[in-house]
C-alpha cells in the first residue's frame, strides 16, 4: 500500500514537471506573416475524415502553441519543440464538430526566447469524405534501378500503415502500381516482376497470379485500368528507355521506344487487340476506361521522331475508342481530344464528369518534368481547367480519384523537386479545385527523414482483404496464362 | 593456488586475445569497419529510432547501429568491436557457468568470440548480430539470477523470455533457448524434456509475425543475421584504404599506397587517376600501370560490382557532370544496406548545391543535421564559406541535351563544350581515346579541344606521332603538332626496335603490344 502511494506521488511529480516544462506564450508579439509550416497546411480544404494535420514550424523555433478554433470548439497543442502533433481522439471529435465549417488556426512560436504570433490561417472542413485507404509504392527517386521496394496501404483516417507487398517476402523483386477496380478493395491488381513473377489479382481476398502477355507483345503489361464491371482491364505494353539530361536540374528522361494498348478479359483469360491500338508507327499508352465502360481513353504519339532521337518532338495526344463490355469488342474509330502539350495518365472521375490528366512539354514520363502539371477536362462542356491552385513548379502527376469524385490524390515533388509525396485535392460541386494538402503523418518529421518517394498513389474504399504474406504465397502459385482472343479488324 | 594461477592464466589469454583482436582490426582491417560505418545513416531522432521496432531484434540493432556509427573515429571501430566481442565472450562464459557447466566455459567463450571475430571480417556481418548474442546471453543471466529454474513454472518464464529475446535480440532468442536447454539438462530440471521445445519458440513467433515484420520466417529467426566463416580480405582492405584516403583528401597517401603496390587493383588505380588528374598528371601517369582504370568505360546498373557503383560518383563529380554524379550517388545509396549510405547522401547534398537545387540540398542536409557526426559538415556545406560549390558550378554541363545510357564520351565532350578550360575532363577524354587505341577519335578530339591551346603532354605527343606516321603526314607538317624533339628522336629509335621493352613506358609500346580490355 505504501509503495502504491510512492508510485502515485512520483507519477504526479512527473506530470507536474512535464506540464511545467511545456512552454506557454507570454509577452507575445504579433507578426504579419503566416507561419512557415511544413507540410504546407495553410488555407487548405480537408475532408472531415482525415487524420490529424500534424506539422512542423520551420526556422529556429524551440516552442510552439497551435490553436485550432471552430465556433465554440477549440483544439490546442503546446509543444516544446517545433512540431505540432494533435491527439487522434481529440482531433476526431473536433473534426466532427467542424464538419462543413472553417477552422481558424493560430500559431504562436518562440524564436530566440521571444514569442511571436503569426497571422492565422484556415482549414475548410468539408463533409465529403475521402476514400479512407491509400496504396502507394515506396521507391527511391531514381526509377531506373530499384532495390528494396514496398507497396503499402495507409488508412488516411489515422496513421495505420501496412505493407501489402514487401521486398523481403518476394525475394527483392520489382513491383509496380497497385490499382483498384472502381476503388473497391474486393478487386485490385499489382505486378510483381522478375522470373516467376506476374500480375497478382485480388478477388475478394483470393489472390491469383496472371501472365497477361502473349508472345507478340512488346512487353508485359505496364499501365492498366479496370473496366467498371471489373471483368476487363485495358493495359499498355511498353519498352521503356531511360535517358539523362545534360542539365542537372532536369535530371532524367524516360521514354517508350515501343508501346501498344490491349484489353484483357479476366474471365476468359484472353487478350483482345485492335490494329488501331497496336500501330507499330505510333506509340499508344496510358489506357483507362470511361466511367460507363463504353470508351477507352488512352494517349498516343507519332513514334517517328524517335528515329532521329528527337525526344522533344514526341508529344502524346489524348484519344478515345469505343468498347463494348457485353461483347468484349473494341470500336473502329478513334476520337482525338485537342490538348496542348504531351498528355499522360488520363483518369476519368467515377461520376464520369471529368478526365484528369498530366500535361508536360513532351514525352511520356512526367515524373521528371518540373513543368508537368495536372489539368482537368469537363467531359460535358469540353472546358479545360488548368488547376492553377493545384499545380506547383515541380512535377505534379500520377493521380487517382476517390469513389465519390470529390477528391483526387496525386504525387507531387513540390517540396524538393526529388521526392514525390501524396497530395489530396478537393473538387467541389461546382467543379472548382481547392488548394491541396499532403498526406498527414503521425510524426511531421517523417517526410524530412524518409529517403523514399511515394509513387502511384491510389485511393480505395476499404481495407484490402489480403496481406503481404498472402502475396508471398501467391508468388508460389502457377501462373495463369492468357491467350489471344478475338482481334478487331 | 593452482586454481588462482589457472584463473589468471585464462585472464591473460583473454587479454592477449583482446589485444590481438584490436591490433588486427586497427592495423589491418580498419577500412572495412569504416566501410560499415559509411553504409548506414544513423539518425538521432525518435522517428528513426522507432523504425527499429519494425523488425525483430530492435534493441540489438539499435545498439549495434549506433555503435557502428562511431566507427567513423580513428581507433573507435576496432576498440568497440573488440570490446563487444569480449563482452559477448564474458556473457557466454557466465551464462554457461550459470547453466551448470563447470569446466571449459572459458574455452567455449574464446571459441565463440573467435568465431564472431572471424565473421566480422565480412562487412555484411553487422555489429548488431554480436549485440544480439550479448543480449540473448545477458537475458539468460538475468533470468537465472532469480533462480527460477528451481520453480515448477520455470518453463513458462523461459518461453516468455525467449519470446522477449526474439523481440529485442532476434537471433539472441536462439542463444537464450540453447542456454536454457543446457541448463535444464545439466541441472536435471523436472521439466527438462519440455525445455527441448524452447528453440521452437522463435520459429513459432516468426511464423506468426510474418505480416508484422514482413520477414520470411527463416530470416526472422536469424535476424539481424548470422555471418560466415571467412578469411581476411586484405586485398579489399587495401582497396578500401585507397578509397578512404581519397575521400578524406589525403592525396599523397593515395599515391603512396598505390605506388607501394606492385600490382594495384583497378579500384586503386581509379582513385590514383583521380588524384593524378587533379595534379595535372593524368597523361603523365597513364602508361605507368597496365591495365589501367579511368572509369570512363564503366556502366552502372543492378549487375555492376558494388565497389564500382560506389566509386563512380567521384569521377563524375571531378569532371563536373552533376546529372551523372547524382545518378551514381543515388544508385550507390540504393544498393547500400537499408538503402542508406552517408557518403552518398553527402554527395547528393553537394551535387544539389552545385546544380542550384537548393531545396533538394536542404533535404539531404537536414538528414545529416540529425546525425552525431555529420551535423557540422552539413552546416559548413549549407554556408559554402569557401565558395567550393559556387566554383564547381562554373564547371558543370550547360548543354540542354538528352543522352541514353552512361557512355562517358558524350558526357566529356559536352563538359568541354560547356567549359573549354576543364582540363580534367579533357585529359579523361583524350586518355580514354588512347586506352581504346582509337587514334582517329583522339586526333579529332585533340584538334577540336586543343586546336587553339595545344596540350603538350608526352603521352599525347607520342600518340600524335603514331597518328601522323600512320596517316603518312608529310614530315614538314609534323611540327604543327610535335613540339618535343626528344620524344621525336625516341620515336625514331622505337621504330627501329618496335616492341622493345625498353620503351614499355611509352604509348608506342602500349599501342603495339598491349591487348585491349574487354
Amino acid at each position: 500500500m505504501r509503495h502504491r502511494f510512492i508510485i502515485l506521488f512520483l507519477y504526479v511529480v512527473l506530470l507536474t514537471v512535464l506540464v511545467a516544462c511545456t512552454p506557454t506564450p507570454e509577452n507575445v508579439e504579433q507578426v504579419s506573416s503566416k507561419p512557415a509550416i511544413y507540410p504546407d497546411y495553410t488555407d487548405v480544404t480537408i475532408p472531415v475524415n482525415i487524420a490529424p494535420l500534424n506539422f512542423l514550424v520551420r526556422g529556429d523555433v524551440d516552442a510552439v502553441e497551435a490553436v485550432a478554433v471552430c465556433g465554440d470548439e477549440a483544439l490546442k497543442v503546446n509543444s516544446g519543440d517545433n512540431s505540432v502533433c494533435f491527439d487522434l481522439g481529440d482531433w476526431k471529435d473536433f473534426m466532427t464538430q467542424c464538419e462543413g465549417k472553417d477552422v481558424v488556426v493560430s500559431v504562436t512560436v518562440r524564436e530566440a526566447g521571444k514569442w511571436k504570433k503569426h497571422k492565422d490561417f484556415k482549414w475548410t472542413v468539408v463533409n465529403d469524405s475521402i476514400d479512407p485507404y491509400l496504396t502507394y509504392r515506396l521507391i527511391e527517386p531514381d526509377y531506373e534501378v530499384w532495390n528494396h521496394l514496398t507497396i503499402q496501404e495507409r488508412c488516411v483516417e489515422n496513421f495505420d500503415t501496412r505493407a501489402i507487398c514487401h521486398y523481403d517476402l518476394v525475394d527483392n523483386r520489382c513491383m509496380n502500381c497497385h490499382t483498384y477496380s472502381s476503388q473497391s478493395p474486393e478487386k485490385s491488381m499489382m505486378y510483381v516482376r522478375g522470373e516467376g513473377g506476374g500480375a497478382i489479382l485480388n478477388e475478394g481476398g483470393s489472390l491469383s497470379k496472371l501472365g497477361i502477355k502473349t508472345d507478340d507483345m512488346v512487353s508485359g503489361s505496364v499501365y492498366f485500368g479496370f473496366s467498371p464491371s471489373g471483368r476487363y482491364i485495358t493495359f499498355s505494353t511498353n519498352i521503356i528507355i531511360p535517358a539523362f539530361h545534360g542539365d542537372a536540374k532536369k535530371r532524367m528522361e524516360v521514354f517508350d521506344s515501343k508501346s501498344d494498348v490491349y484489353v484483357a478479359d479476366l474471365e476468359t483469360k484472353t487478350i483482345i487487340s485492335s490494329p488501331l491500338l497496336t500501330d507499330s508507327t505510333w506509340l499508344e499508352t496510358f489506357p483507362t476506361f470511361s466511367a460507363d465502360g463504353k470508351h477507352i481513353y488512352y494517349c498516343t504519339a507519332d513514334g517517328s521522331p524517335l528515329q532521329t532521337a528527337d525526344l522533344r518532338s514526341v508529344k502524346y495526344k489524348l484519344c478515345s475508342i469505343d468498347f463494348d463490355e457485353k461483347t468484349g469488342s473494341i470500336g473502329t474509330t478513334v476520337d482525338t481530344l485537342e490538348i496542348k502539350g504531351s498528355v499522360c495518365h488520363p483518369r476519368v472521375s467515377p461520376d464520369g464528369k471529368y478526365i484528369l490528366y498530366t500535361v508536360a512539354d513532351y514525352g511520356t514520363f512526367p515524373i521528371w518534368h518540373p513543368e508537368a502539371d495536372l489539368q482537368m477536362l469537363n467531359l460535358k462542356t469540353g472546358e479545360i481547367d488548368s488547376l492553377a491552385i493545384v499545380n506547383s513548379n515541380c512535377s505534379d502527376t500520377y493521380h487517382s480519384w476517390s469513389s465519390n469524385s470529390r477528391w483526387f490524390v496525386f504525387a507531387s515533388k513540390r517540396d524538393d523537386g526529388l521526392f514525390g509525396k501524396p497530395y489530396f485535392c478537393y473538387i467541389d460541386k461546382e467543379g472548382r479545385a481547392h488548394k491541396p494538402f499532403a498526406l498527414p503523418q503521425e510524426s511531421p518529421c517523417y517526410y524530412d527523414e524518409t529517403m523514399k518517394s511515394f509513387n502511384a498513389p491510389e485511393l480505395g474504399r476499404d481495407r484490402l482483404p489480403f496481406t503481404a504474406a498472402d502475396v508471398m504465397r501467391a508468388m508460389n502459385q502457377d501462373i495463369i496464362p492468357f491467350s489471344r482472343g478475338k482481334d478487331n479488324d | 593456488m593452482n586454481s588462482k594461477i589457472s584463473k589468471y592464466g585464462i585472464y591473460a589469454i583473454i587479454a592477449l586475445w583482446g589485444v590481438a583482436c584490436f591490433t588486427f582490426f586497427h592495423f589491418a582491417y580498419r577500412h572495412h569497419l569504416f566501410y560499415e560505418e559509411q553504409n548506414q545513416l544513423f539518425l538521432l531522432t525518435s522517428d528513426y529510432v522507432a523504425t527499429y521496432f519494425n523488425k525483430p531484434a530492435w534493441l540489438a540493432c539499435l545498439a549495434g547501429d549506433f555503435l557502428t556509427s562511431l566507427y567513423y573515429y580513428l581507433f573507435a571501430g576496432p576498440a568497440i568491436l573488440t570490446a563487444m566481442l569480449l563482452v559477448a565472450g564474458d556473457v557466454l562464459r557466465r551464462s554457461l557457468q550459470k547453466a551448470g557447466i563447470r569446466h571449459g566455459c572459458f574455452f567455449v567463450a574464446i571459441v565463440v568470440m573467435t568465431i564472431l571475430a572471424v565473421m566480422s571480417l565480412k562487412t555484411e556481418f553487422r555489429l548488431s548480430s554480436i549485440m544480439a548474442v550479448i543480449i540473448g546471453g545477458a537475458l539468460f543471466l538475468c533470468v537465472s539470477f532469480f533462480q527460477i529454474h528451481k520453480q515448477p513454472w520455470c518453463i513458462i518464464v523461459d518461453v516468455i523470455a525467449v519470446a522477449f529475446a526474439h523481440w529485442v535480440a532476434g537471433v539472441g532468442a536462439i542463444v537464450y533457448a540453447i542456454l536454457a536447454v543446457i541448463r535444464a539438462l545439466v541441472r536435471r530440471e523436472p521439466w527438462r524434456w519440455c525445455s527441448l521445445a524452447l528453440p521452437f519458440v522463435p520459429i513459432i513467433i516468426s511464423l506468426l509475425t510474418v505480416n508484422y515484420y514482413t520477414l520470411k520466417p527463416s530470416d526472422s529467426i536469424l535476424y539481424p543475421g548470422v555471418g560466415k566463416l571467412t578469411m581476411p580480405n586484405l586485398e579489399l582492405e587495401r582497396q578500401l584504404a585507397v578509397e578512404d584516403e581519397y575521400y578524406f583528401g589525403n592525396y599523397e597517401e593515395v599515391e603512396r599506397l598505390v605506388e607501394s603496390n606492385d600490382k594495384p587493383s583497378l579500384h586503386e588505380l581509379f582513385f590514383y587517376n583521380l588524384v593524378s588528374a587533379q595534379k595535372d598528371m593524368l597523361p603523365d601517369r597513364l602508361m605507368k600501370y597496365r591495365p589501367n582504370e579511368l572509369g570512363t568505360f564503366e556502366k552502372i546498373g543492378p549487375d555492376t560490382h558494388i565497389l564500382t557503383t560506389k566509386r563512380m560518383h567521384e569521377l563524375y563529380w571531378l569532371i563536373g557532370d552533376m546529372t551523372y554524379t547524382e545518378r551514381a550517388a543515388m544508385l550507390a545509396n540504393v544498393f547500400s544496406p537499408s538503402n542508406r549510405n552517408v557518403k552518398m547522401i553527402k554527395c547528393l547534398a553537394e551535387t544539389s548545391k552545385v546544380s542550384g537545387n537548393d531545396k533538394a540540398a536542404e533535404k539531404f542536409l537536414r538528414l545529416l543535421d540529425n546525425t552525431l557526426i555529420y551535423g557540422k559538415w552539413a552546416e559548413r556545406t549549407r554556408m559554402d564559406v569557401s565558395g567550393k560549390y559556387a566554383d564547381k558550378a562554373k564547371m558543370i554541363n550547360t548543354k540542354d541535351s538528352i543522352k541514353t545510357g552512361d557512355n562517358a564520351y558524350p558526357i566529356l565532350c559536352e563538359l568541354l563544350e560547356s567549359n573549354p578550360n576543364n582540363t580534367i575532363a579533357l585529359d579523361y577524354l583524350l586518355c580514354s581515346d588512347l586506352l581504346l587505341k582509337d587514334l582517329k577519335t583522339f586526333k579529332r578530339d585533340y584538334d577540336h579541344f586543343c586546336g587553339n591551346k595545344p596540350r603538350l603532354k608526352k603521352l599525347y605527343q607520342q600518340a600524335l606521332m603514331i597518328y601522323l606516321a600512320a596517316s603518312e603526314t608529310p614530315v614538314e607538317q609534323w611540327s604543327e603538332y610535335i613540339k618535343d624533339e626528344h620524344e621525336l628522336q625516341r620515336f625514331m629509335m622505337y621504330n627501329s626496335h618496335r616492341g622493345d621493352p625498353a620503351f614499355s613506358d611509352t604509348y608506342w609500346y602500349y599501342y603495339d603490344k598491349m591487348k585491349l580490355n574487354k
